[in-house]
């Protein structure tokens, strides 16, 4: 455990301001804490250099504020260690444009660009199931909330995502002129029913959701899982989440890494929220 | 609620000035950090006292008391265990009592030296939150023994209210921090 | 025989009174109006001794660097006085150094009352400082109780020295600026000492204190150490 903390010191190449904190034999086990990004915010704060290895914060006065040679240590740091889907040179690759002295990218906890995706458990007409949601910052008067913009719950999507396409089913053009008396077969078919809607119409989980929970459906139990998508680095997409596990590389980290164009990012959005 | 009534007896006037307006320094809002880990440490030492078989039931209501006025109302405890993924909630007033059930002849509550205290942000009603994550070694002792044992990792919702009360006729400006919502997960199992 | 020793007794008286003419007549007969002015003039010098001693004396005394103490000043001229010198520029000396004194007097006795004032106020302080010392050490020792119940009593003693449980306790938790004060969440005295009994902790120190007529505290004003 020592050699980890000193390993997790060399790292972040800063003894000092650790000194008064670094005391007994509780040492072997603080170490991991030590390591660990124990919250998100400080995930912000390691990636653009805000605070020193003992976890207290710079301000803009600090002369180690946004220092690019430690900063670049603690970003190599932030990534899930154990995905070798995150290899060394697309790693190096984001590294160096973050710290590109032209662009010289930060996260911003307040700018949009990133949101949040909860995995929660909840009772659906008695019956155990997941509801994601996905949920974004949002400014009311000089503060913020988290508030919810999209939601994914399997029963929805197997009911609208999977259309029945079918060049055969629509209310023909002279359909007025019969008082749309054959409604009745449009409505007599469940399975294709889509068919007959607007092109541009797209279904809205979100409002389901709200009409089924204030139906009284929906009971929530607890939330699962959590993570975090960024598109905040232009040209880049990165996923966040957290790693328990006794080790030097926990916490939240990097979980996924990928070099996008603005035409992906639509698409990826799309995957994401499952639409 | 008796102290809620002394305390509104004593402040005349609860005015809201937030802190936006004027640049905090940092070294106010180190202050205000402390304050907050220090209502920590107080929670903490609450919970032993409510954990000890030794306190009496009276002196321990009445530490419930002054646990639940450390928190703002209806926040929550949730708590997870290493091993599943379900997540308890409880009110803090029942997590306490649930702690006092358990009759251990001694609880203690051990500290690592690490606290991560975040940014203070704030939200639209205009009160600052934060969040301070600890870690804490929890022992419940039966006589000399080790009856059980975790480690914990909890997030602490913090809230920061800038308030003015005036006191003998002059205005005193202060930090009303409050606890919220606490997130409990467990870390190990030793 | 008697009348022969009768007879040379006289002789032996002639004889001696004889001698005594002599010798007064060879010594002194003619010199006895000398003796008397040289008396005199002795006395006139004395006289003018002790005046010009008197006039360097009191001008000494009339002297600002004078190393003697207010006192022995004071006797000095006494002395002096008491010598009853009859002479106009003595006098006049007299008069100059008995308004000197009266004013050194003066600055003495001043100074004697500011000195007065400041042991009082020095006094005053330390007894002040005593108390507040005395109103520390009840924090310390409810925080220091063995258990609730020796807290409780402490609790219960320390309460007497306030005006109510309800005497507001304020908490500085730190002071920027131009000596401007953040505080903690006010309280009242009856809570913050059930606050010490429970985390067992008082690490702080007494700013202020306000008291009433009865002298009872009525705000007490606390900062971390």
């Amino acid at each position: 455990m020592r050699v980890g903390l000193f390993l997790f010191l060399l790292l972040i190449g800063s003894f000092n301001s650790l000194k008064s904190q670094v005391v007994d034999d509780v040492l072997g086990d603080e170490s991991l804490f030590y390591a660990e990004t124990k919250q998100v915010n400080q995930f912000f704060r390691r990636f653009n250099n805000e605070e020193g290895p003992d976890g207290v914060r710079y301000y803009k006065r600090d002369k180690e504020y946004h220092n690019p040679v430690s900063r670049k240590k603690y970003l190599e740091m932030l990534f899930d260690s154990r995905n070798s889907a995150l290899t060394e040179s697309i790693r190096n690759l984001f590294i160096s444009e973050v710290l590109n002295a032209d662009s010289n990218q930060y996260l911003n906890f307040h700018t949009g660009g990133w949101f949040a995706e909860v995995k929660t458990r909840f009772s659906y007409k008695s019956e155990d199931t997941f509801v994601t949601f996905f949920l974004e910052l949002e400014q009311e008067n000089m503060g913020y909330k988290w508030v919810i913009t999209n939601v994914y719950f399997e029963p929805y999507a197997e009911i609208f995502l999977e259309q029945k396409s079918d060049s055969s089913k629509f209310l023909h053009p002279m359909s007025h002129e019969i008082d749309f008396m054959n409604l009745i077969k449009v409505f007599n078919d469940q399975k294709y029913i889509d068919n007959y809607t607007i092109k541009s119409f797209q279904s809205d989980f979100l409002t389901l959701f709200l009409y089924e929970f204030k139906q009284g459906y929906f009971e929530f139990k607890y939330v699962e899982d959590l993570k975090f998508h960024f598109f905040q680095i232009p040209g880049w997409y990165f996923e966040v989440e957290q790693f328990v596990r006794a080790d030097y590389n926990s916490g939240w980290l990097i979980s996924k890494l990928t070099k996008i164009s603005e035409e992906e990012k639509s698409i990826l959005l799309k995957y994401i929220y499952h639409n | 609620m008796k102290l809620k009534f002394i305390i509104l007896t004593i402040i005349g006037l609860f005015s809201f000035s937030a802190f936006a307006q004027e640049e905090i320094s940092p070294e106010r809002k180190q202050a205000i950090d402390s304050l907050a880990l220090e209502k920590v440490k107080d929670l903490s030492k609450y919970i032993s006292i409510i954990g000890n078989k030794e306190t009496s039931f009276s002196e321990a209501n009445r530490v419930i008391e002054r646990t639940l006025e450390l928190f703002a109302n209806n926040s929550q405890i949730g708590v997870s265990s290493l091993y599943r993924k379900e997540v308890k909630y409880y009110p803090v007033r029942k997590y306490l009592n649930r702690l006092m059930a358990l009759n251990y002849d001694k609880v203690n509550i051990k500290w690592y030296n690490i606290q991560y205290i975040s940014d203070l942000e704030r939200q639209p009603d205009g009160t600052y939150v934060g969040v301070i994550t600890i870690y804490q070694r929890f022992e419940g002792m039966q006589g000399d023994d080790l009856k059980y044992v975790d480690t914990t990792k909890k997030d602490i919702t913090i809230y920061v209210k800038r308030k003015e009360t005036i006191i003998g006729g002059r205005t005193i400006g202060f930090w009303d921090v409050m606890l919220g919502d606490i997130r409990v997960a467990e870390t190990s199992k030793n | 025989m008697k009348k022969l020793g009768i007879q040379l007794k006289r002789t032996r008286w002639s004889q001696l009174i004889a001698l005594v003419l002599v010798f007064t007549v060879a010594l002194g007969g003619s010199s006895c109006k000398s003796k008397k002015k040289i008396a005199t003039e002795k006395a006139t010098i004395e006289l003018a001794n002790k005046i010009a001693q008197a006039k360097a004396s009191l001008v000494d005394l009339l002297r600002d660097d004078n190393p003697k103490t207010y006192e022995e000043k004071v006797a000095e001229l006494n002395r002096i006085k008491k010598l009853q010198l009859r002479d106009p520029q003595v006098e006049q000396l007299i008069d100059q150094v008995d308004t000197k004194q009266l004013a050194e007097s003066q600055i003495i006795e001043k100074k004697r009352q500011e000195e007065k004032i400041r042991q009082e106020t020095v006094n005053l302080k330390l007894k002040r400082q005593a108390e507040i010392d005395n109103i520390n050490a009840h924090f310390i020792s409810i925080a220091q109780a063995a258990n609730a119940m020796e807290a409780n009593l402490r609790i219960q003693q320390t309460l007497t020295y306030y005006a109510s449980p309800e005497v507001p306790v304020l908490l500085i938790i730190d002071i920027y600026g131009d000596n401007k004060k953040d505080y903690d969440k006010p309280t009242t005295i009856l809570h913050y000492l059930n606050y010490l009994k429970d985390v067992k902790m008082y690490k702080r120190q007494i700013e202020s204190i306000k008291f009433d007529v009865n002298h009872k505290i009525i705000e007490i004003e606390l900062i971390k150490n």
